[in-house]
C-alpha cells in the first residue's frame, strides 16, 4: 500500500462512518460492565474467568483504555485527513462559484421549466433580471452572457458549505481542549474543617503534593434541609488569602455555584465529620493508665508497654447489626452504637486489627493481648469536601461547542440552492427562457419549492407567453 | 384542577386526533384531516397550560423551579415536543399516515405516566441550575424529532415494500418515498443539533455542579452513542449518497438507542440521572 492509497483511506467518509459506529458499540460495553471499581469486586460480579478476561483487557477502565483512546485519535485523525483533502477544493469552487449550466444540463436536471415568449430579446432581457428577482425573492447573483445566451444565477446559503468544515474543527478544538486539560491540569479533594486553611492539595493519582499558590480557609460550613429532609444547600464560606496572609477574595461555594481564585475552581463536593476518639489504655500486667485523644491513622503510646503502638483506623458512630446477621446470632439490639477499630504494632509489624464499643466495653478486648483499650468518647468535627480543579483547556471546549453548534446549524440547516436561469432568442419575435434549480441537501423538498417558484416566474412573465 | 387531570384529558384528546387521522386515511375528506390538527393542536396547548399550572404551583408550594425534573415531569415534555415537531411537520409532509404513527407515540408516553410519581418535590443542590432546564428542553426536543422521523422513515419502508407488489393501498396514501425519506433526513437535521446542545448543556451543568464537564457516566455515554450513530446516519446520507432502506433504518437503530438512553438507562443500569427512579 503506497502512501497515496493510505492517505485516501485515512481520508475517507467510509472509514469516519465505520469509525462512528464501531465507538457507538465499543462504548456500549463500557456501559454494561461496570467501571473503575476495585479488581476484587469483579471476582464477586463475574466468574473468575470473566473477571480475568474484563480487568485483562482494560474493560474495567474502558474509556481510557489505550484500544479506546487509538480509537478516538484514529477518527482526529481522519477528521483532519479530510479536511486538508478537502478544504482547499471547496473554498476554491465556493469563490469561484457555482459554473453555468451546459447545455446537457438544462435538460437533465430534475427541476426544470421552459417558458416560450413572443417577444423580441431585446425586450425581454432588459427586464428579465427584475422580473426573476420578484419571481425568487432575491437578485440574480452572477450575470453571464455567453455568446447569444444570457444566464441568471439566483444562489442561496453558498457559504453554508463551509459549516461542515467548521463543525469538524470544532470537534478537533474540542478533544485537544480536553488533552490539554489532562495534561496541564489537575482535579483534587480538599477536606476543610470550619477554621482550616489549605495552601495545598493532595493528587492522589501522581502521588504528588501541589501547591495552590494562595491559601483557602473554610470560615463555616452550613448544610439545609427542606422541612421534609431532602437537602436544599450545601455551603462553604470560604476566604481564599495569599501566603502572606493578606486577603484575596471571600465568598461562598455551593453546588452548581464554584468560585474561582487565580485559575483554580473549588466545587462544593461532599460534606462529612472527621472523628476524634478518648480512649483509656490500662496495662493489665503493670497496671499504668493513660488517656488519650486522637484522629484517625496517627499512632500513639500505649503505657508500660515493650515498644508496642496502637492507632485508630476507623471510627463509626453508629454501628448497626445487617438484618440477616441479628437473626443468626442472640443479639436483641438492631445497633451496637459508637465504634472504634484498632490496631497495635511493633517493629515486627502490625497485629490483627479489632473493633471496641463504647457501649460494650468488654467486646473485642480479647484480641489487646495484655492491654486494655476502653472507648470513652468521641466528638465530630464536620468537615466540606471540595472538589478542587486546575482545568485550562475547558475555554477551549466551549469554544469548540459554541462553533460545533454554528457548524451543525450551517450544514444542516441551509441548503445551497442554485437557481439558473437561461434566456435565448428562438427566432424573430420569440424568446425561449429555461429555469433549472436544485438544493444540494433536500433535493425532494425543494422539488415543491421549485414548483411555487416556477409558478411566479411564469406569473412575472406571463404579458409574453404564449398560451 | 390539577396538572394530572389536563394531562388525563390531553390523552383522550391526542387519541381523538389520531382516530380522525386514520378517517382521514380512510376517507380522504378534508375536514377529517383539519379536525385531527386541530385536536392535535388543542392537546398542544392544553399540555402546555398543564405544564404551566405545574410550574405555578411548584411556586406556590415555595420550592419554585421548572417541571423538568423528574421521569414525570421529562414524560409529558417529550410527548410535548413530540407533538409539537409533529404539528409543525404533517403540513409540509401533506400526508396524515404520518399522524397514524407519532400520535400514538405522543398518547403511549402520556399514558405511561399514570405509573409514575406526580409528586410535586423539592430539588435537590444537584438539580438547582438553570442548566438542567436547558438540558432538559433541548435534549427532548432532539428525541421528539427522532420519534417523528422514526415514523417517516417506518412508513418508507412500508412504502418502498407496497411498491414491491403490495396492496398498492399505502401506495397510494402515502407521499412519495422521495418524499418521506428527505423529510425523516429533514426532521433528523433538526433534531441532531438539538441532540448535540443537549449533550454540552448537560456537560455545562455537570462542570459547574461537579467540575467535570464528562465523566462517562452510562447516561452521558448513552447520548453520546445516540449523537454517533446519527453522526454515521448524516455522513451516509449526505457525503456517500445512502438513500432509501439503509438510511431508514439507520434511523430507526438511532431512535431505538434514543428510547434506550432516555429509559433504559435507568432500568438496566447504574448512573447519576434522576429520571428513572421517580
Ligand atoms: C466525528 C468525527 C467526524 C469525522 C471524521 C467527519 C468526517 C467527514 C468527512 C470526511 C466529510 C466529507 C467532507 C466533505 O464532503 O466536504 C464529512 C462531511 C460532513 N460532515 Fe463530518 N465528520 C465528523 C463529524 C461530524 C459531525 C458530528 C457532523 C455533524 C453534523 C458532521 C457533519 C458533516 C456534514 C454536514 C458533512 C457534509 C459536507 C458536505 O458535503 O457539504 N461531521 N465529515
Amino acid at each position: 500500500m503506497n502512501i497515496h492509497t493510505l492517505y485516501d483511506k485515512f481520508s475517507s467518509v467510509r472509514l469516519t462512518i465505520f469509525l462512528c459506529i464501531l465507538l457507538a458499540f465499543v462504548s456500549v460495553v463500557g456501559t454494561v460492565i461496570p467501571q473503575n471499581m476495585a479488581p476484587e469486586k469483579y471476582q464477586t460480579l463475574y466468574r473468575p474467568a470473566v473477571a480475568e478476561v474484563v480487568t485483562g483487557l482494560g474493560l474495567d477502565d474502558l474509556y481510557h483504555s489505550a484500544g479506546f483512546i487509538f480509537l478516538l485519535c484514529l477518527l482526529a485523525v481522519n477528521l483532519a485527513a479530510c479536511t486538508a483533502k478537502r478544504l482547499p477544493g471547496t473554498w476554491r469552487s465556493l469563490r469561484r462559484g457555482p459554473s453555468p449550466p451546459s447545455e446537457a444540463a438544462l435538460e437533465k436536471w430534475k427541476c426544470r421549466e421552459t417558458f416560450l415568449c413572443a417577444a423580441g430579446a431585446e425586450e425581454v432581457e432588459g427586464r428579465l433580471e427584475s422580473i426573476v428577482a420578484k419571481a425568487l425573492g432575491r437578485r440574480p447573483t452572477g450575470k453571464h452572457a455567453e455568446g447569444p445566451r444570457k444566464v441568471l444565477l439566483v444562489e442561496k446559503n453558498r457559504y453554508a458549505r463551509l459549516g461542515p468544515y467548521l463543525a469538524h474543527a470544532s470537534i478537533l478544538l474540542i478533544l485537544l481542549g480536553t488533552l490539554w486539560g489532562a495534561v496541564i491540569g489537575f482535579k483534587a479533594g480538599l477536606q476543610l474543617t470550619e477554621g482550616e486553611a489549605a495552601s495545598d492539595v493532595w493528587l492522589q493519582k501522581r502521588a504528588e503534593r501541589v501547591p495552590l499558590g494562595f491559601q483557602i480557609r473554610c470560615d463555616r460550613f452550613v448544610f439545609n434541609q427542606y422541612p421534609d429532609g431532602t437537602p436544599k444547600e450545601y455551603r462553604s464560606d470560604v476566604t481564599f488569602l495569599d501566603m502572606g496572609g493578606k486577603e484575596i477574595l471571600r465568598g461562598s461555594i455551593r453546588v452548581n455555584h464554584p468560585l474561582t481564585c487565580r485559575g483554580i475552581t473549588f466545587y462544593q463536593a461532599t460534606y462529612g465529620s472527621i472523628p476524634k476518639v478518648t480512649l483509656q489504655l490500662i496495662d493489665e500486667e503493670s497496671g499504668s493508665e493513660a488517656s488519650v485523644t486522637t484522629g484517625l491513622n496517627t499512632p500513639f503510646q500505649l503505657p508500660g508497654s515493650t515498644g508496642e503502638r496502637a492507632m485508630v483506623t476507623a471510627f463509626q458512630e453508629n454501628v448497626r447489626i445487617p438484618a440477616e446477621m441479628a437473626r443468626v446470632t442472640s443479639f436483641s439490639m438492631k445497633s451496637l452504637g459508637p465504634a472504634a477499630r484498632v490496631v497495635i504494632f511493633d517493629e515486627k509489624g502490625f497485629h490483627d486489627p479489632f473493633l471496641i464499643f463504647r457501649d460494650h466495653p468488654a467486646m473485642g478486648q480479647e484480641r489487646a493481648g495484655t492491654h486494655r483499650i476502653v472507648l470513652k468518647g468521641f466528638r465530630l468535627t464536620p468537615y466540606t469536601g471540595l472538589q478542587v480543579v486546575k482545568d485550562p483547556g475547558t475555554p477551549l471546549v466551549w469554544i469548540g461547542c459554541t462553533f460545533l453548534v454554528i457548524g451543525f446549524l450551517m450544514a444542516l440547516l441551509m441548503d445551497h440552492e442554485i437557481v439558473w436561469v437561461v434566456g435565448e432568442a428562438a427566432g424573430e419575435k420569440a424568446y425561449r427562457i429555461r429555469m433549472v434549480g436544485r438544493a444540494v441537501r433536500h433535493p425532494g423538498i425543494y422539488a415543491a419549492r421549485f414548483d411555487r417558484q416556477k409558478l411566479r416566474l411564469r406569473k412575472g412573465l406571463s404579458p409574453w407567453l404564449k398560451s | 384542577m390539577t396538572d394530572a387531570t389536563l394531562i388525563g384529558i390531553c390523552i383522550w384528546v391526542y387519541m381523538a386526533s389520531w382516530l380522525l387521522c386514520l378517517l382521514d386515511v380512510a376517507f380522504r375528506k378534508k375536514a377529517l384531516g383539519l379536525g385531527s390538527d386541530a385536536a392535535a393542536l388543542a392537546g398542544l396547548i392544553l399540555q402546555a397550560l398543564a405544564i404551566g399550572l405545574r410550574w405555578v404551583e411548584s411556586h406556590r408550594m415555595g420550592i419554585g423551579h421548572a417541571p423538568l425534573s423528574n421521569l414525570y415531569e421529562s414524560m409529558v415534555f417529550f410527548s410535548w415536543a413530540i407533538v409539537l415537531i409533529y404539528l409543525v411537520y404533517v403540513r409540509k409532509v401533506r400526508n396524515r399516515l404520518l399522524g397514524t404513527f407519532v400520535m400514538p407515540l405522543a398518547f403511549l408516553a402520556l399514558a405511561s405516566t399514570a405509573l409514575m410519581d406526580k409528586d410535586i418535590r423539592p430539588l435537590v443542590p444537584a438539580l438547582q441550575s438553570n442548566w438542567l432546564t436547558a438540558h432538559v428542553i433541548t435534549c427532548f426536543l432532539g428525541y421528539a424529532a427522532f420519534a417523528v422521523a422514526f415514523s417517516l422513515s417506518l412508513l418508507y419502508l412500508l412504502q418502498s415494500r407496497s411498491g414491491e407488489g403490495g396492496t398498492g393501498f399505502l401506495r397510494s396514501h402515502l407521499p412519495s418515498a422521495e418524499l418521506l425519506d428527505d423529510y425523516s433526513y429533514r426532521i433528523i437535521a433538526v433534531g441532531f443539533p438539538m441532540l448535540t446542545l443537549g449533550i454540552i448543556t448537560g456537560a455545562a451543568w455537570a462542570n459547574s455542579a461537579w467540575g467535570t464537564y464528562w465523566s462517562w457516566d452510562p447516561k452521558e455515554t448513552w447520548s453520546l452513542i445516540v449523537w454517533l450513530i446519527y453522526a454515521a446516519y448524516l455522513h451516509a446520507r449526505i457525503v456517500r449518497g445512502w438513500r432509501g432502506r439503509r438510511a431508514a433504518w439507520l434511523s430507526i437503530l438511532g431512535f431505538s438507542a434514543t428510547l434506550f438512553c432516555y429509559l433504559g438507562v435507568n432500568l438496566f443500569l447504574a448512573g447519576l440521572h434522576s429520571y428513572g427512579s421517580g
